[in-house]
């Protein structure tokens, strides 16, 4: 195998062969937010459904008959949250039993669990985050920014300390796609207008330091040149006794015959320091999250990929695209050192991975 | 819970192109609201491409038969229309589907359009008045017709072979409620007597169901000089015909007529109960008798009492009926004494059918809009509604049931048996 690819593709499971119909693959109808399920809501007959799709069994979808116009599953747990208008609902699958209900004031607009035990609200106007705990009712976290209005909302994400909090909208201008974030601290309770279309947190050492930093990472694409942009930064202040992370901005190539085309999903595996970008042409990057260096870009799948998630086995990223296919990319362990020394000429960068993931294959560099 | 299936009708077009999906025939004046019209029809969107299609609902007072009709006068007064087109569908004419709709559209598919007619208030409802033996066509009375045809505009000329008529009836029940018992009583004297003679009868109850005996008590103190010799009880239909003036018309349904405890002489007391039970049955032979609407080759029963505000006028109505009894004593060599009893005759108000599966329950409960207390205070509003079900003991055979659970019922076209020139009327 003289063709060296430092990433590892998978195809799981394509939801139109387990029953799913091909109209309801979408971001409408279709939530991932985790590698554990799928939640597909089906109109069969006179009845709406809910399927779930366990991965761990993703041949065996389970069916449930619902009245609610969007359900997500928690991450890690057989606990679906329906949402019907303003109504909330927890249940817990194996219990069969009711956990949770409110009724809030507002319409919903964009719901997601943002930790095992968190679902965040977002409505026309703030954020809340409902905690499963208890009797806890939702807690408004911020009130939207006005960047944001006439955008819809497509993610919301928190950092793992939950103080740094997200919101991401697009909207169609012009001939493009904007994406506009609002980034905001609990901690100093402010607000900040980001220019972006996909983001992602994570918590990782770097370097030297002795404590993990807080990075945050946001793609995106200028409407002018036909390039994006990576940027990696630290939010909040060090932690004591490390070394401030140096900001990064690397260039998001975007091949000429994608001129339309801009990021639409970012996950960083903390397990590898690395960063993974799909485009909304099925393009996968991926990066260091330390140096923002590109270590690999292709495409992988001609129809868009609508929803994204952390691959938590393989540290990689997991998708599902229009046309249902459950596709897993992560790094390939074997290949990733190789490449990065023999085809990017890079062996800093292949030594730090290969210390950080703990592999093989640069044990040569230790001899140049 | 399993439910029944739903009962659909449904009417092509002669030439199959257009398909009308009609949930009832009978639509229910509940006096404070009558239930809505609605369907859809399925149209072949490559015949229909660029025309238009339009559904309307006629009520039309026929007062002539129409195959007398040589001079293309038409016996026939419009009593109440509404049109719709239904394709292009017009924004304007856009509401929220009925359960009905929705579930149709779901089965037939996007070739499907919705239709909705809400009847005014005060409309009339459905009468037929009886045919006399032999008479063809379509009878004389109050009939409502739901056409679909294809046209340039409403008012276009449709062709035959791609209209649909379907007959359907508005129906009126008498509102439950207590009717006090009808009672009357007339006092005669007669030249020569002291005293007089005494009737006084009471109804056991206001308002009867079709079939149900109605109890006449009859009280008599003939404390006159004259014997009565009998009695006779009739109930008599009373019908207003309200055309371009106002006529009545009366005709006995039912006749009791008794000389058991008779002749009463004078001095004498009668206490007796009378049953009369009027029925269609025993009045097949009577031209012109008011009837409810009847749809072809179904049976019906003598007309309801028209049930109307008092304040609408009874121009619109078509036709008024009113029951009442009427008691006569046959006095020898004298004048006879009687007195009537008004009554309502109607249907029992059929059991609501119980709402169906709710597939979107009420998504917002009801709540206030315009409240701002702050979200933390917005303590846990019932909810009642589970939004997901887990009871699927046998998940797929609830599914199956609710694909196909529409009971299709062809309006059967009488062409074969019928060649009367209406053939297309069901």
């Amino acid at each position: 195998m003289s063709k060296q690819i430092p990433i590892k593709f998978q195809e799981h499971v394509v939801l139109t062969n387990v029953g799913i119909n091909a109209a309801n693959i979408g971001f409408a109808t279709l939530s991932m937010q985790s590698d554990k399920f799928i939640c597909v809501r089906e109109k069969v007959g006179d009845t709406s459904q809910v399927v779930i799709i366990d991965m761990a069994n993703p041949n065996s979808p389970i069916r449930r008959p619902i009245s609610a116009e969007s359900a997500i599953m928690n991450p890690a747990s057989k606990v679906i949250a329906l949402r019907a208008g303003k109504t909330l609902q927890i249940f817990n699958f194996d219990m069969k039993s009711r956990m949770k209900a409110h009724t809030m004031n507002e319409d919903v607009i964009f719901w997601n669990w943002i930790s095992v035990n968190t679902v965040a609200l977002v409505t026309q106007t703030s954020v809340y985050h409902w905690s499963m705990e208890g009797d806890s009712l939702p807690e408004k976290m911020f009130d939207r920014h006005a960047s944001l209005s006439g955008y819809q909302i497509i993610n919301y994400r928190v950092d793992p300390t939950m103080q740094w909090l997200l919101l991401v909208g697009i909207a169609a201008q012009q001939n493009r796609v904007a994406g506009a974030m609002q980034l905001y601290s609990t901690e100093r309770k402010v607000s900040q207008p980001i220019e972006g279309h996909a983001a992602a947190f994570t918590s990782m050492k770097v370097g030297e330091n002795p404590n993990p930093s807080t990075l945050f990472s946001f793609a995106t694409r200028n409407p002018n040149i036909h390039t994006g942009k990576l940027h990696i930064i630290e939010v909040g202040s060090a932690p004591q006794g490390n070394q401030p992370f140096t900001k990064k901005a690397v260039d998001i190539y975007f091949p000429p015959e994608a001129v339309n085309d801009f990021p639409v999903a970012m996950q960083i595996s903390e397990k590898h320091g690395l960063i993974f970008v799909i485009t909304k042409y099925g393009y996968v990057h991926m990066y260091d999250a330390e140096t923002g260096v590109c270590i690999y870009m292709n495409r992988i799948s001609s129809d868009t990929i609508f929803v994204t998630a952390p691959h938590e086995g393989s540290g990689g990223i997991i998708g599902v695209n229009r046309k249902g296919q459950v596709l897993t990319v992560s790094m390939d362990a074997d290949k990733i050192i190789p490449y990065i020394t023999n085809v990017l000429q890079n062996p800093d960068l292949a030594l730090t991975i290969s210390v950080r993931c703990n592999l093989g294959g640069a044990e040569d560099l230790f001899v140049k | 819970s399993k439910k029944a299936g739903t009962r659909v009708f449904k009417k092509s077009s002669p030439n199959g192109k257009l398909t009308t999906y009609l949930g009832k025939r009978d639509f229910v004046d509940h006096i404070d609201h009558i239930d809505p019209v609605d369907g859809v029809v399925l149209v072949d969107p490559e015949y229909i491409a660029d025309k238009k299609v339009y559904v309307h609902v006629l009520a039309a007072f026929r007062y002539g038969r129409e195959d007398l009709d040589v001079l293309g006068l038409t016996f026939r007064k419009d009593l109440f229309l509404s049109t719709l087109q239904i394709y292009p569908p017009l924004p304007e004419n856009e509401r929220p589907l009925t359960k009905l709709q929705e579930r149709l559209i779901k089965k037939l598919g996007e070739n499907a359009y919705p239709f909705y007619f809400e009847l005014s208030v005060g409309s009339p409802s459905s009468v037929t008045l009886q045919p006399a033996p032999g008479d063809t066509g379509k009878p004389c009375g109050v009939d409502y017709e739901l056409k679909t045809y294809v046209g340039d505009s409403p008012d276009d000329k449709a062709h035959k072979r791609d209209t649909i008529r379907l007959a359907i009836r508005k129906i009126t029940y008498a509102p439950d409620e207590n009717i006090p018992q009808p009672t009357a009583e007339i006092t005669k004297e007669f030249m020569m007597s002291s005293y007089p003679l005494h009737l006084e009868c009471t109804l056991d109850k206001g308002m009867y169901y079709h079939g149900e005996p109605i109890k006449v008590n009859v009280s008599i103190a003939n404390r006159s000089s004259k014997t009565v010799k009998k009695i006779r009880l009739s109930v008599r239909q009373f019908a207003d015909i309200c055309l371009f003036s106002t006529a009545q018309y009366k005709c006995p349904v039912a006749v009791v007529e008794s000389e058991d405890g008779f002749p009463l002489n004078p001095g004498g007391t009668l206490n007796k109960i009378f049953t009369l039970v009027p029925l269609l049955e025993d009045n097949r032979d009577k031209r012109g008798l008011a009837l409810d609407g009847k749809l072809k080759h179904e049976d019906t029963n003598l007309a309801s009492s028209t049930i109307y505000d008092p304040g609408v006028s009874k121009e619109n109505l078509g036709i008024v009926v009113q029951y009442k009894v009427k008691v006569r004593l046959l006095v020898a060599l004298g004048s006879d004494v009687a007195l009537e009893l008004p009554f309502t005759l109607t249907h029992p108000k059929p059991i609501e059918p119980e709402e169906p599966i709710v597939t979107q329950p009420e998504v917002n409960p009801p709540q206030a809009v315009a409240d701002t207390k702050p979200e933390t205070k917005n303590t846990e509003a019932p909810i009642d509604n589970n939004l997901i079900m887990f009871d699927t003991s046998g998940t797929g055979a609830l599914l199956a049931d609710q694909d196909d659970d529409f009971i299709i019922e062809e309006f059967v076209r009488m062409r074969l048996k019928d060649h009367s020139k209406d053939s297309s009327e069901a």
